[in-house]
């Protein structure tokens, strides 16, 4: 262009020659806030082992976690005879049962964080957006479930329909979506009035198209963090039960089953006890640490 | 205040009778009665059995009729052990399941609160480190983790204690259980209370108390422990349930004679009678527990009570 300066071409060009300066997103400052977390970090790569350890350990195991080895009952943890973590008095590998366990474990965790999530967050954002008078009879409702003893009525439910895994998901999952529902609600309060939703309203969508599109992913971060906060209550809920004789029932074993196991006999094969109880205290130690280190990396004013 | 008393009170029966009435029909639901053991009874017996116990009413009728018992503290026949009713078995754990309770939350409140205020005043010390370790200990530990490694280490090897049983109720019987049961709460009570307790220490009250040459020891007890205390009352509520769960696993493991045996066992054999009775009578203990630390927390915090 011919009105173009001298003065401006020569900025352009330096512009072009100088190296970008790379701005630092919300997500690159809770990345490094995270990574610096060491506690935080550090469980990251211990999850992933456990996890791993928990899916495809079981495959390079010459001993599955329910055929008896017959030739070593009630072994000591050995390397001689393979058995590394010792056997049960089924001689059945500890190990192979350990990873077994750890991976119903997790199962258990996903499925049912997913189904308090979903739960959660449909109860919150309809609560917050809608308000009013259907808020506060939701909030009350809400309330009115904190004050009773929830894990009762997941024993009840198994008692009635029987020790089914599928329903032991559903039912932890049941259980835990009310701090959620809170923590959303109170997030939706705070976008309902932003100009987008605005925007959306006077584009003439309906209510729950504005929740499910507009509200709902808006909330993401929150709901990340406080899932992963939920995970490792769900862990400890799945083993409580199961350690009780309510969850996970043979052949299927969970971290609680095992350790239920091995408390029986302790005093003879201790070994039964120490490495479900360590690997059970390792996965909840790392998810605790991880769901703190989000906490803390997306929500630095939380950090004390 | 009383009439708050009276206006919380008046909002937990709908919530109760809910609760019943959903486990009630959530309980009949189940396939299969209570009578079909693995042995099948002839019909004529099964038939007897049902009138007796009422089994072979409409629903609804079934369903008056044990609403109308419970309001009178009935709570109905056990299915299993059938010289007991529900309440007596109720009444004989209930002593062993309170003073086991009582214990733990008396521990847990005052080590809690103790431990999580010596934390905020030596905060970032040597103490408050060790503290921030228990507390993450009592936090990650399941109690059915703590409770066999405790058996073990105090119970049979160092032969200090007694690994289970009532005995009873002397003191060396119950530290165990207590210290299992309370551990985790410990943990809670004190980050709550360690943390109120530093951000109070902060807040400009306390630094204009400090400005008028009020003395260390009189500004903490004037100004600084009622509004500290206020998180930690408002967990116990919740904490009072807790403990009742834990009472579950910890009364099984110890072999004390409680509800929460009584509830296991009920459950795993299948006593649909004694599993809604109990759950009915840990609601209704649970509400007026929650109802109490309510109260106390009005009385500390006076902006509640308008609500």
């Amino acid at each position: 262009m011919s009105g173009v300066s001298k003065g401006s071409e020569s900025l352009q060009a330096a512009a072009l020659e100088s190296a970008p300066v790379r701005g630092r997103s919300l997500m690159d400052d809770a990345r490094a806030r995270f990574l610096a977390n060491r506690a935080a970090s550090g469980s990251v790569v211990v999850l992933v082992l456990l996890v791993l350890a928990a899916v495809v350990g079981p495959a390079f195991l010459p001993w599955d976690h329910e055929t008896p080895d017959w030739s070593a009952f009630r072994s000591p943890p050995s390397s001689e005879n393979g058995h590394y973590f010792g056997t049960d008095q089924n001689g059945r590998d500890l190990l192979a049962r350990t990873l077994h366990g750890t991976r119903v474990s997790l199962a258990v965790a996903f499925v049912a964080t997913l189904v308090s999530v979903v739960i959660g967050v449909l109860f919150g954002a309809i609560a917050g957006y809608v308000g009013g008078r259907l808020d506060g009879a939701m909030m009350r409702f809400v309330d009115i479930l904190y004050a009773l003893p929830y894990i009762l009525f997941v024993i009840l439910l198994m008692v009635v329909f029987g020790r089914n895994v599928y329903l032991l998901f559903a039912a932890i999952g049941l259980l835990e979506w009310l701090t959620m529902a809170r923590i959303v609600r109170g997030q939706t309060l705070s976008i309902r009035n932003r100009e987008y939703i605005e925007a959306a309203r006077a584009a003439g969508l309906g209510r729950m198209q504005i929740i499910l599109r507009h509200v709902v992913p808006n909330l993401i971060g929150p709901v990340v963090i406080y899932a992963a906060l939920t995970v490792p209550e769900i862990v400890a809920t799945e083993s409580f039960l199961s350690y009780l004789g309510f969850g996970v029932q043979e052949p299927l074993t969970s971290l609680g089953t095992l350790i239920a196991e091995g408390t029986d006999v302790i005093e003879v094969l201790p070994w039964l006890l120490w490495f479900p109880g360590a690997t059970l205290v390792l996965l909840l130690l790392s998810l605790l640490f991880i769901g703190d280190g989000l906490r803390d990396a997306f929500d630095p004013k939380e950090i004390s | 205040m009383f009439g708050y008393a009276l206006r919380r009170l008046l909002s937990t029966v709908p919530v109760l009778w809910i609760a019943l009435t959903a486990c009630f029909f959530v309980l009949r639901l189940a396939p299969g009665g209570p009578f079909d053991g693995e042995r099948p009874l002839p019909p004529a017996v099964k038939a007897n059995l049902a009138a007796h116990y009422n089994l072979d009413q409409p629903l609804v009728v079934q369903y008056v009729r044990y609403i109308g018992g419970v309001l009178r503290g009935d709570l109905g026949p056990s299915f299993v052990n059938q010289d007991f009713s529900v309440a007596e078995q109720i009444g004989i754990g209930l002593p062993y399941t309170l003073i086991l309770g009582a214990l733990a939350f008396t521990l847990a409140v005052a080590v809690g609160i103790g431990a999580g205020a010596l934390g905020a005043l030596y905060r970032n010390r040597l103490g408050d480190h060790v503290l921030a370790g228990v507390i993450l200990l009592g936090l990650v530990l399941p109690n059915f983790l703590v409770a066999p490694i405790l058996q073990l280490v105090f119970g049979l090897q160092l032969d200090w204690l007694p690994v289970g049983g009532w005995g009873g109720g002397t003191i060396t019987h119950l530290v165990l259980p207590v210290t299992v049961l309370a551990l985790p709460h410990v943990a809670r009570i004190s980050r709550l209370m360690r943390g109120a307790m530093i951000d109070v220490l902060s807040s400009d009250f306390v630094r204009t108390a400090r400005a008028k040459g009020i003395g260390r020891a009189a500004i903490l007890r004037r100004h600084v422990l009622k509004p500290a205390l206020t998180p930690v009352v408002s967990y116990l509520g919740p904490a009072a349930g807790y403990l009742l769960t834990g009472s579950l696993v910890v009364e099984t493991i110890f072999g004390l004679p409680g509800i929460g045996r009584y509830f296991i066992n009920a459950a795993l054999n299948r006593d649909y009678g004694m599993v809604l009775g109990t759950v009915i009578f840990y609601m209704l203990l649970i509400v007026v527990l929650n109802l109490v630390v309510d109260i106390v927390y009005a009385w500390l915090d006076p902006r509640v009570r308008g609500r």
